[in-house]
């Protein structure tokens, strides 16, 4: 039987697990990890990591992310960039993000748009750096 | 459990220990020579499969009269089945690295003897110089000896050589120094691909001192050299411009990364496409591809766009699962070429053929094909006009008459249009010759009247006036408004509507014998169109083209069948039909074989297939039930002789469980070797040998054990029945003992079909029919109770087969009884037509009968005689 606090908690470390190799072959110093205190806190997201507030969801049955969910990560960005990553079993990895994350000019756009996680990666290997500056 | 002892294979294996059955069983033929027919059956009874013998050419050449080891071998040779197979690996990205060093002087010169000649240079160049502008104006007197040689040499009084050695020492340090100096002050920088952490050999680009391109290095590979323009040694060399375009360190890498590619060093088309639609978690993704080799005859454009004639695809992973096993997890298995020919058939070369000689034959009455022949040799494209642009494209001997076609159509429907273009102008000009001042007028106010009827809604600004007849503006205004009218006049008559009086009067006057309006306007429009045509015929004609033949194209066109063309142009686009590719069980159970064989090499404990449930949660296609649930497990049962086990492991993400069905490689088959050594041994390309299996074990499983006699010889060795020790019911029990499938194909191998055969051949004969035809209902009612050939013998195996699965747990011939029915009856009224088929025989014989018709009818029944003497 499927416990669906650890497949969400599996699910976490998997992304962290991505996103530190990720740094890594970007030869970005940042290291991230769960934040473990979402247990204890509401309107606090999973993983942070400069400029992005992350917020994961895995469930068993599904095609599309839920709107509550995105609501909930936009409320616990603050003035980090929100990002929504979910998936469902047998389907690939998606994540969902403002319209600005892809084009400053959208930013007042109230939009979000869905691509899969390892095109997210190539957006942040192109932004990172500009972006961090930037901040 | 007896032990069979398989037969070593005498066939050659392929890379993936595939062999054919064929082949192996041509080699091991006892007899050099062998009646047609015979060696037909002689294939079947050990196991070659029908759809076998048809890819190889051996079904016809076993209509021969007499066929020989070598011819069959010779023809199994020119139709061997190959396969190519292309593992994509995920990561391979990762191992591809590159190094940017600054590049030694020696080596950038070329070695010692570079630095040499450059250090001669700057001798001659730079150090003499130097030295001519320091002593140029000094008086000899007033210079040492060494300053004094150095004013001779620099002022090319004396050689260098003739210089004191110690001095050429010194000019020749301070030349290294300085050609060092400037070289390191601005060194060249090199950049060196590496593959799997290695520097791969001769891709290395090199950018050098005060350049601004980076171009191979001289020890390049060729084919590099070749792509920047630099190889001396290719013909090209000169002709072609050096490319100047890598700039910068990083197009540099993707340059030399590109090329590897292109040259097979670097194998990134190992690269996975689809690994994201997995199960969560596992490892080592791969995607396999197995396919035809040989020309292109089908290419599926979406899952491998780049791929042609895979047969399968299999997209797998590494689990452990719940019991600590090895898995080898197959994610997908898919043959889009089977489901492309299940969905819209697959191409009917014949049909094709007949429908191109058909469009052809209908063209040639017209001697259309040979005259666009002729104005293909005559014209190069660019010399054509518009009008014969598609005529020219028609012309061309690569393109079908299906494509021909569609192409001359579009060339008549040009044709007409330029021709309706010229009667409409040659319309306007008759009538615009014979309208009078009055005419133009009236016609002016006519349309001046339609305008504003249209704008002149209340309220509206802005009517139309008519045009002032005085003023010369107002004339060409009004020839405007004129040429309008009688274009929209045109239109009308084209559609069948009458014109305006004027028109319809000039055309009653123009016609002397017009009896009515309508009649004149006829003859005008008719004329006008005859001129025009006549027209464009002489242009037509004057690019050597029968004045006539728009004409003699249209008259054929009109009698080919509409939609004749369209018909073939989809048929043609049909997937070719090919080995495998037919039926779902075919490319399945070469799958599975393929997978299990993997397995083995890679040292899996078992291969698992994905359950349906994962694939129709994945794609919402609940038809993926039949591929998942029925198909792969019956391939599982063909090809192992079990049914599949099931096997499960945990998923990544909160560890929820799959389970899917699977195959242990250490499970025993019924010949008693493992799922293992029998992929290790060699596996048939077309089928398991397990009705083979299964014959020798039901005959003499004793024997076979005692002598380790191989099964393909143990069959041969069948005892012959005469006693009745054991009847039939006890067969069957034995057939049952190595599961339903191998029984019913032994059933079906040694007695169903050749009795079968026997009493289609006997009907024929009784109608009279000549010997072919009586072979031909031989063939179909063998073919009939072919479970692998047959969909319609499917119910009736399935049949046979359920009544015998319910046999592995009876004790009883009573209870075996009522299962074994079918099968007895079946055989009782072969049993019967037989009989009488042999009396009928002797008969003749000792008639002295046509022996044409003796041997026909021996022949027929020969396999039903040979099936049932062991009964």
């Amino acid at each position: 039987m499927a416990d669906s606090r650890n497949k969400g908690a599996a699910f976490e470390r998997d992304i962290v697990k991505r996103l530190n190799g990720f740094f890594e072959a970007q030869g970005i110093n940042v290291r991230c990890k769960r934040n473990l205190d979402q247990y204890q806190a509401k309107n606090l997201c999973d993983i942070t990591i400069p400029g992005y507030a992350i917020e994961c969801k895995a469930y068993k049955d599904g095609w599309w992310f839920q709107k509550a969910w995105w609501e909930q990560v936009c409320t616990a960005a603050g003035d980090d960039i929100p990002v929504l990553v979910w998936k469902f079993n047998n389907k690939p990895i998606r994540v969902t993000l403002p319209m600005g994350a892809f084009n400053p000019d959208y930013a007042d756009l109230t939009g979000c748009a869905v691509i899969p996680f390892d095109d997210w990666l190539d957006i942040l290997a192109k932004d990172w750096i500009p972006n961090q500056k930037a901040a | 459990m007896p032990r069979i002892t398989r037969a070593i294979i005498k066939a050659s294996l392929n890379p993936e220990r595939l062999y054919s059955k064929a082949e192996d069983v041509a080699l091991k033929m006892k007899q050099l020579k062998n009646i047609g027919s015979d060696a037909r059956r002689h294939f079947i009874k050990q196991g070659v499969t029908k759809e076998e013998l048809e890819e190889l050419g051996l079904a016809e050449l076993f209509e021969q009269r007499r066929v020989t080891q070598d011819e069959i071998l010779a023809r199994i040779d020119e139709n061997r089945i190959e396969f190519e197979e292309e593992i994509a690996i995920g990561g391979r990205a990762s191992d591809v690295d590159f190094d940017v060093q600054q590049m030694e002087m020696e080596e950038y010169f070329g070695g010692p003897s570079g630095v040499e000649a450059e250090m001669d240079y700057d001798l001659e160049e730079n150090i003499k110089d130097y030295y001519y502008t320091e002593f140029v104006d000094q008086a000899d007197d007033t210079l040492n000896e060494r300053e004094l040689n150095l004013k001779k040499w620099s002022q090319g009084d004396i050689e260098l050589d003739d210089l004191p050695t110690t001095l050429i020492n010194e000019l020749r340090q301070n030349a290294y120094e300085n050609v060092s100096t400037m070289y390191y002050d601005d060194p060249a920088t090199v950049v060196q691909l590496y593959v799997e952490g290695r520097p791969v050999e001769g891709y290395r680009l090199v950018q050098g001192p005060y350049d601004n391109t980076f171009l191979p290095t001289n020890d390049a590979s060729p084919s590099l050299q070749r792509e920047f323009g630099v190889d001396r040694n290719n013909a090209t060399y000169g002709r072609q411009d050096t490319d100047t375009s890598v700039t910068s360190v990083n197009e540099a890498q993707v340059r030399l990364q590109t090329h590897a590619m292109d040259q097979g060093e670097l194998e990134l088309e190992g690269d996975t496409r689809w690994s994201e639609y997995t199960v969560d978690g596992g490892e080592n993704y791969r995607e396999i591809r197995y396919r035809l080799a040989g020309p292109e005859k089908f290419r599926e454009g979406s899952h491998f766009p780049d791929d042609i004639n895979n047969v399968f695809h299999a997209r797998v992973t590494d689990r452990v699962d719940t019991d600590g096993n090895n898995v080898l997890f197959v994610e997908e298995l898919q043959s889009d070429w089977a489901q492309q020919g299940r969905r819209s058939g697959f191409k009917d070369p014949e049909a094709l053929a007949k429908g191109e000689d058909q469009i052809r034959g209908i063209l040639e009455v017209n001697e259309i094909p040979q005259t666009l022949a002729k104005f293909r040799d005559n014209y190069s494209s660019a010399e054509v006009p518009q009008l014969l642009e598609d005529l020219y494209e028609a012309s061309s001997p690569k393109i079908p008459y299906r494509e021909k076609m569609g192409l001359l159509s579009k060339f008549d429907r040009r044709y007409r249009q330029v021709v309706q273009a010229g009667q409409q102008r040659r319309f306007i000009e008759e009538i615009e010759g014979r309208l009078t001042d009055k005419d133009e007028y009236d016609i002016a106010s006519f349309e001046i009247q339609q305008a504003n009827e249209r704008v002149g809604t209340p309220g509206l600004e802005g009517t139309y006036r008519m045009p002032d007849p005085n003023l010369q503006k107002g004339r060409a205004e009004i020839d405007v408004l004129v040429d309008k009218h009688l274009k929209s006049q045109y239109n009308r008559i084209l559609n069948g509507d009458a014109p305006t009086q004027a028109v319809q009067r000039i055309a009653f006057e123009m016609d002397a014998n017009a009896r009515s309006p309508g009649e004149g306007l006829r003859t005008l429009m008719n004329n006008a169109e005859k001129a025009a045509k006549e027209s464009l015929d002489t242009t037509i004609e004057s690019y050597g083209l029968p004045r006539n033949f728009v004409d003699g194209l249209e008259e054929s066109m009109d009698v080919v069948r509409p939609g004749l063309a369209s018909d073939l142009r989809v048929e043609a686009q049909k997937p070719q039909a090919a080995p495998f590719v037919r039926d779902s069980n075919a490319w399945n159970k070469l799958a599975v074989k393929r997978l299990v064989g993997l397995a083995e090499e890679e040292g899996y404990d078992k291969v698992m297939f994905s359950p349906s449930e994962v694939q129709i949660d994945r794609w919402g296609e609940e038809g993926l039930r039949g591929q998942y649930d029925v198909n792969i497990p019956k391939a599982i049962k063909q090809v192992t002789g079990s049914k599949p086990g099931k096997t499960t492991f945990r998923s990544d993400y909160g560890g929820e469980t799959v389970t899917g069905p699977s195959i242990d490689l250490n499970q025993k088959t019924p010949t008693g070797e493992t799922v293992a050594e029998r992929a290790k041994a060699g596996q048939t390309m077309f089928m398991a040998p397990l009705a083979a299996a299964g014959l020798a074990g039901l005959a003499a499983p004793e024997m076979a054990e005692a002598s380790e006699v191989p099964i393909d010889e143990g069959i041969g060795q069948l005892p012959r029945r005469t006693s009745g020790e054991r009847g039939i019911l006890e067969e069957v029990g034995d057939f049952a003992r190595y599961g339903p499938e191998v029984a019913y194909d032994a059933l079906n191998a040694m007695i169903i079909r050749p009795v079968a055969g026997s009493i289609g051949g006997r009907t024929a004969y009784d109608l009279g029919l000549d010997p072919e035809t009586i072979r031909g209902a031989q063939d179909r009612l063998e073919a009939l109770v072919d479970y692998e050939a047959s969909p319609g013998a499917e119910a009736y195996g399935e049949r046979i087969m359920g009544g015998i699965g319910d046999l592995l747990d009876s004790d009883t011939a009573q209870r075996i009884k009522p299962y074994a029915m079918p099968v007895l009856e079946g055989l009782e009224a072969a049993s019967e037509g037989l009989t009488g088929g042999i009396l009928d025989l002797i008969e003749m014989m000792e008639r002295g009968g046509d022996e044409e018709k003796v041997e026909a009818l021996l022949e027929t029944q020969r396999p039903g005689i040979e099936a049932l003497q062991p009964i």
